[in-house]
């Protein structure tokens, strides 16, 4: 579904953003994107977007060049911002719009979505606070039944309860060949939703995996006292006691702990892909 | 290229939606100022015949409304969220510039030229019913000379968009850098072509020659009347906005958010 290979790109010439990037994601999956701040997680979803342009290489998307901007590509994708555009106009006006543009789109589906976010489709999106705001966008961008959708941020504001909502939601509302791509630096957020990771530092994909791979390879154990396991990749002082990334020599099933995930990687890199690329 | 004429009318419905209220808020805001000045001339006994006041003041407005039209053609394009949404609707390159120009022209000039004639019906009407020095007639806006007005907008309203595209801040003094250096460039390129053909007419570079005995030739009138006048003409009214078109084209298929 989307192939980059050797993919470069920079605003400006000093400072690349991305150099010789290769990312392969497969469709029917969500993926969660993660990296620390000013890594180019948005970037990412913007070229996938075809908002910027890579300046070296190839990107294709659904088989397409994303620059190209065709309609039947931007159909098929919705991009939701960390900043979501205000409107004077009710939700349901906004809706009326925009919904014209997608061949797709399902009155029933938005009707639902927003119901279970709590949204009044009368009420006017530039009374909404921050959080509700991406709510009816996401609500939106759900119902366009698009098969590809990019969130960047989409937890930023949303309160604890609507956190888990828009989990339920998502997982719920997703269709069997439509895939998410989820940029965020909260990692905690995307537990239990997401498929795979990818983990960006320094313009380069360091790691693109599905979970069920990593925890076939890996196991995440945790203990109360001080002592690491000997064969431990990576260690993490939580309240409590100890997180251990081991390898999976036992096929324990455990819970991959996401922000362990992207400490483990950040840190323990050589070794990490080690362990993961060991038959 | 792709083109839909539904998603070209949703664009333009979508436009509507959006700026009505801005648009309505500027006709207002002119109205305003006309009913302003008029009401000043009128105090200071300077209105005579209402079509000299028309031919003042319409010019004024109407170009200074173009500008603010075409200024504002990509208003999307102000903001990081609104540019990358409008990139981002599942419409081609060519509708988005197509309903664009919709606005630009054909929309702007009705309510231009519409409201115009709409104030000047309403403010003749008003003072030929209180006062008999007034007598009502209507002001005809397409009555200027050799239409004057429509080609100024007619050249200058593409390049004005094309700032709006290319630029996502200040727009205004941009735009205006734009038209005065294609000016520029066309009044240089005018100049060498006189130069060349008819040197006697020159002191300097391009220093026009004041001595009284130098008067044109034949051959520089014959030149006014022949072909040349056709050619800048065709340039001019038909070359340069057409390319300034497909400019915004390539540059608003080329513009990232």
């Amino acid at each position: 579904m989307i192939q980059a290979n050797n993919l470069s790109f920079h605003y400006t010439t000093k400072k690349p953003v991305y150099q010789n990037l290769d990312l392969h994601i497969e469709p029917g999956k969500i993926y969660g994107i993660l990296g620390k701040n000013g890594v180019g997680k948005t970037t990412l979803l913007k070229l996938i977007n075809g908002l910027v342009f890579p300046k070296e290489g190839s990107l294709d998307v659904f088989g397409d060049r994303p620059q190209n901007r065709k309609v039947s590509f931007l159909n098929e994708i919705f991009y939701i911002r960390e900043e979501i555009p205000t409107s004077k106009l009710s939700i349901k006006k906004e809706k009326n719009l925009y919904a014209p543009f997608y061949p797709s789109f399902s009155e029933e589906s938005h009707q639902i979505i927003l119901s279970k976010f709590d949204l009044d489709p009368n009420e006017r999106i530039s009374n909404l606070s921050f959080g509700q705001k991406k709510k009816a966008h996401l609500a939106f961008a759900l119902a366009t039944g698009c098969r590809l959708l990019l969130l960047d941020e989409p937890t930023n504001a949303l309160d604890i309860p609507s956190k888990s909502q828009f989990r339920k939601v998502v997982s719920a509302h997703m269709h069997e060949n439509s895939s998410i791509l989820i940029s965020t630096h909260q990692v905690r957020d995307l537990s239990n939703l997401i498929d795979g990771v990818v983990i960006i530092e320094k313009g380069k994909i360091i790691l693109s995996e599905e979970l069920f791979e990593i925890s076939k390879k890996m196991a995440f154990v945790s203990s109360l006292g001080t002592a690491v396991p000997e064969d431990a990749i990576y260690s993490e002082r939580v309240p409590g006691g100890n997180i251990h990334v081991v390898p999976n020599t036992k096929q324990l099933e455990t819970d991959i702990d996401l922000e362990v995930l992207f400490n483990a990687v950040l840190t323990e890199q050589s070794q990490f892909i080690k362990t993961l690329n060991a038959s | 290229m792709e083109f839909n004429f539904n998603l070209i009318t949703q664009l333009v419905r979508l436009d509507w939606v959006k700026y009505k209220k801005k648009y309505f808020g500027l006709i207002g805001v002119f109205f305003v100022i006309m009913f302003g000045v008029l009401a000043i001339r009128i105090y200071q006994h300077d209105l005579h015949d209402f079509n000299d006041f028309h031919h003042d003041v319409f010019p004024f407005f109407f170009l200074i409304g173009g500008v603010v039209m075409c200024v504002s053609s990509f208003q999307e394009f102000r903001n990081d969220e609104t540019r990358s949404q409008y990139l981002s609707i599942p419409a081609s390159t060519l509708d988005k510039l197509i309903s664009k120009m919709i606005w630009v022209l054909p929309v702007f000039l009705l309510i231009s030229y519409g409201g115009y004639f709409l104030f000047s019906s309403i403010a003749n009407g008003i003072l030929s019913a209180f006062s008999e020095r007034y007598e009502f007639q209507y002001f005809n806006p397409f009555a200027y000379e050799d239409h004057i007005l429509l080609k100024i907008y007619w050249i200058a309203h593409a390049s004005i968009v094309m700032a709006s595209i290319w630029f996502n801040k200040f727009v205004i003094p941009k735009s205006f850098g734009i038209t005065l250096a294609s000016i520029l460039a066309f009044a240089l390129i005018m100049a060498l072509i006189f130069r060349i053909l008819f040197p006697e007419l020159f002191d300097g570079l391009f220093t026009v020659t004041r001595r009284p005995n130098i008067r044109p030739s034949v051959a520089f009138e014959d030149f006014m009347k022949g072909p040349f006048v056709t050619i800048v003409k065709v340039i001019g009214f038909g070359i340069v906005p057409i390319y300034y078109w497909i400019v915004n084209y390539f540059k608003l298929k080329e513009k990232e958010a």
